[in-house]
């Protein structure tokens, strides 16, 4: 039996003829995709595959001089939802109403911020309590992916907020010691990298890299919260019985620059704190270190300091007062056109006499009275550890618009504006013995591991010698006990201060507004503290002696005693 | 006579030997090795995925206790606070004390209390052996005195 033969017809080799080509077509676009593009095709598929997440490290802690903490990290979880997991009504209506269980949200809104938000993952909830969170995690909610996080609380209220800080929602400070010291507390996040599913959850036991956090390092400051609490109570006081706009407190340790307490108002509260509120966002600025003001009679310590170091005056130095100096066709006169005659320069700070204080500058001259007022840190930041601090505004003798007039006025604080930290800064320096501190509010840091790195005092310069800062503090010890009732004088210490009363300075002129203000020590042979106090635009227009003077001596008496300062009241009268 | 010529059956004749299906020893061993080699790897990956997830739970417990630990340390923070130790001093009566007096003694403190004389520690009484002949010549040498 014969077989019939194939031929070579159109039929057979057509159809093998596009099966071969669409094997060469398959077989390029094979080499393409796994030679050719490997690369491409590989990262892609990795980017698929892999979820990766910054693992924030815990954010050190910041405590008072005495180990209360301030403001520490609790840690908290941020929930995601898949949403494709959600696009089952059922699967998000059950996922919802657990997740509202916790959160407090609407379970409808939840659902329809899922399905509209156009995310993979969408953010549903922000820092839930960890008890909470941990619950939700157990109930096995589908869709719900949890990261950790940590929230920033504040034990002690709203105590010292002004110098603490804000953090922001991705834990990085943004003002005050948490900006400051950022990089310290912050320590160092961790990054993870998983293999997940595809809902988006890490697939367990896949392929899975952990870089680990380092937990960042507590901030001792050098803040007493006690005295802190008693400096923003006194001034809360203060500001409403001389209805005045705003003020401070400032408590410092005038033989190493550590800040003690520092309050100021307007200032932050983290209890009424609402961000979304743009005219808060003034309130985040510390305004004992960022606004300007001219100080007024205080600045009459600095210009007699710097007489006397000169050897140019003395404690004893007699000239006599008309009440009026007249510097090219311009009249400086008292405050209150007061005359005193014959006065020492004791006199001259008792009475605070503005032709005294222009009679020492005069002395001085110009440049070197430019020299003084350098060396005790005026026109420069002091370096306190706080952002945005003002270096203050003076006219120098080599200004264009430089006049024998600025020195006048300079000599008494007026045209010349400083902050409250430089003020305290450089009358600290007055009386300390005569050295210029760096001031400071962090005495230590912690790291992790336990390592402490305490920060030292910083001796920025001399700017007298320690005889006449010796000489500077009797005086101020005799403006406060003239011999006749000073409002500032405390009950229990001896004490030395200076007060200011000081107009507001306006584009061309002067405000009908006033400052008083109030620095002083305690005790007066060696002093523990000096505390400033500032009175903005007081509406009873009484003056920094009155006003001010007595929230001094108030406070030295309250404070002292905490600090273990045994009162020397009678101990001096007794001598 | 024949059947008594027949050869007896191996058992009776008290050999034993397993059943002969044609395989060497030499092979069952080597699928005995290779079953082995076969199944190391899947008890080691069990051991692995086992530990592994022992592992993971005790990072999450490590994980939780730590957070507890914060969650306590801000508690302890909280009731420490100024504000709640003054909330809880007025609570149980407490207030805040008035005019402090102080009082300047310019007398001289009293003596300090006597220590009985059994509590005191007994000055030592100097020996009465004679010094060693050899500490004359150490006292001798100039340098060491």
């Amino acid at each position: 039996m014969a077989h019939q033969q194939a031929t070579r017809t159109r039929r057979v080799w057509l159809p093998a003829a596009a099966f071969s080509l669409l094997a060469l077509v398959v077989l390029a676009r094979l080499v393409q995709l796994q030679v050719l593009d490997h690369e491409r095709y590989a990262a892609q598929a990795r980017s698929e595959l892999r979820g990766s997440d910054t693992l924030f490290a815990r954010r050190g802690a910041i405590l008072d001089r005495n180990g209360a903490v301030l403001a520490i990290s609790v840690d908290t979880w941020d929930f995601y939802v898949a949403a494709r997991v959600w696009r089952e009504d059922d699967v998000a209506r059950r996922g919802s109403e657990a997740i509202a269980k916790v959160t407090g949200l609407d379970p409808a809104q939840l659902r329809e911020d899922v399905r509209t938000s156009g995310l993979v993952d969408v953010l549903v909830a922000r820092d839930v309590p960890y008890e909470a969170g941990r619950g939700l995690l157990d109930a096995g909610v589908p869709g719900l992916v949890a990261l950790p996080n940590t929230e920033r609380v504040y034990p002690g209220g709203d105590v010292a907020a002004s110098i603490i800080g804000i953090t922001g929602l991705d834990n990085t400070g943004l003002t005050g010691i948490e900006a400051w010291y950022d990089d310290l507390l912050q320590g160092t996040p961790g990054r993870v990298i998983f293999e997940r599913d595809t809902t988006g959850s890490p697939i367990p036991y896949g392929v899975f890299f952990t870089t680990e956090p380092k937990p960042g390092s507590d901030v001792v400051l050098t803040i007493d919260r006690r005295l802190q609490e008693i400096a923003e109570r006194t001034l809360a006081i203060a500001l409403e019985e001389h209805s005045a706009r705003g003020g401070a407190i400032l408590m410092m340790d005038p033989r190493s620059g550590e800040i003690l307490a520092l309050a100021t108002t307007p200032g932050l509260l983290y209890s009424t704190l609402d961000l979304s509120d743009a005219a808060q966002a003034d309130l985040l600025r510390n305004r004992a270190v960022t606004d300007l003001y001219e100080p007024g009679s205080v600045m009459k310590v600095i210009t007699a300091a710097a007489a006397i170091d000169a050897g140019l005056v003395s404690a004893d130095t007699e000239y006599v007062d008309t009440g009026i100096v007249r510097i090219y066709e311009v009249e400086i006169r008292n405050w209150s056109d007061g005359v005193y005659g014959t006065q020492t320069m004791t006199g001259v700070l008792q009475h605070s006499i503005n032709t005294g204080a222009v009679f020492m500058a005069e002395k001085l001259g110009a440049h070197r009275f430019q020299e003084y007022l350098d060396a005790f840190g005026f026109g420069e930041a002091t370096g306190i550890d706080l952002n945005g601090e003002a270096t203050g505004i003076l006219r120098r003798p080599e200004d264009p618009l430089w006049s024998p007039v600025d020195l006048a006025t300079q000599a008494f604080g007026q045209s010349i504006s400083v902050t409250p930290i430089q003020m305290a800064t450089a009358v600290g320096a007055a009386i300390n013995g005569g050295l210029l501190l760096r001031p400071r509010l962090v005495s230590a840091t912690v790291a992790a591991d336990g390592t402490a790195h305490d920060h030292r005092t910083e001796v920025l310069g001399r700017p007298i010698s320690p005889e006449s800062s010796d000489t500077i503090r009797a005086m101020m010890g005799a403006v406060i006990d003239p011999g006749w009732f000073h409002p500032g004088k405390p009950k229990l210490y001896t004490a030395g201060g200076k007060s200011g009363t000081a107009s507001v300075p306006i584009p061309n002129g002067y405000d009908d507004s006033q400052i008083a203000s109030f620095v002083g020590f305690a005790p007066l042979d060696e002093p523990q503290i000096l505390i400033l106090v500032k009175l903005d635009e007081n509406r009873d227009f009484l003056t920094g002696t009155a006003a001010a003077g007595p929230i001094f001596a108030d406070l030295v008496d309250e404070v002292l005693p905490y600090l273990r300062v045994p009162p020397d009241v009678a101990l001096a009268a007794a001598r | 006579m024949t059947a008594l010529d027949r050869p007896a059956p191996r058992a009776l004749e008290g050999e034993l030997s397993l059943p002969h299906f044609g395989i060497s020893k030499w092979v069952l061993a080597g699928v005995l090795l290779a079953s082995a080699s076969a199944m190391l790897p899947v008890f080691q990956n069990s051991s692995v995925t086992s530990r592994g997830l022992d592992l993971q739970s005790l990072e999450a417990e490590k994980d939780a206790l730590r957070a507890e630990m914060s969650l306590l340390e801000a508690d302890v923070a909280r009731l420490t606070s100024l504000e709640r130790i003054a909330r809880r001093a007025r609570e149980i009566g407490l207030f805040p004390s008035g005019t402090a007096f102080y009082v300047t003694v310019t007398e001289a403190g009293p003596a300090p209390a006597k220590i009985p004389a059994e509590y005191l520690l007994r000055p030592s009484e100097p020996s009465s052996e004679p010094a060693p002949w050899w500490r004359s010549l150490l006292e001798a040498i100039p340098l060491l005195n």
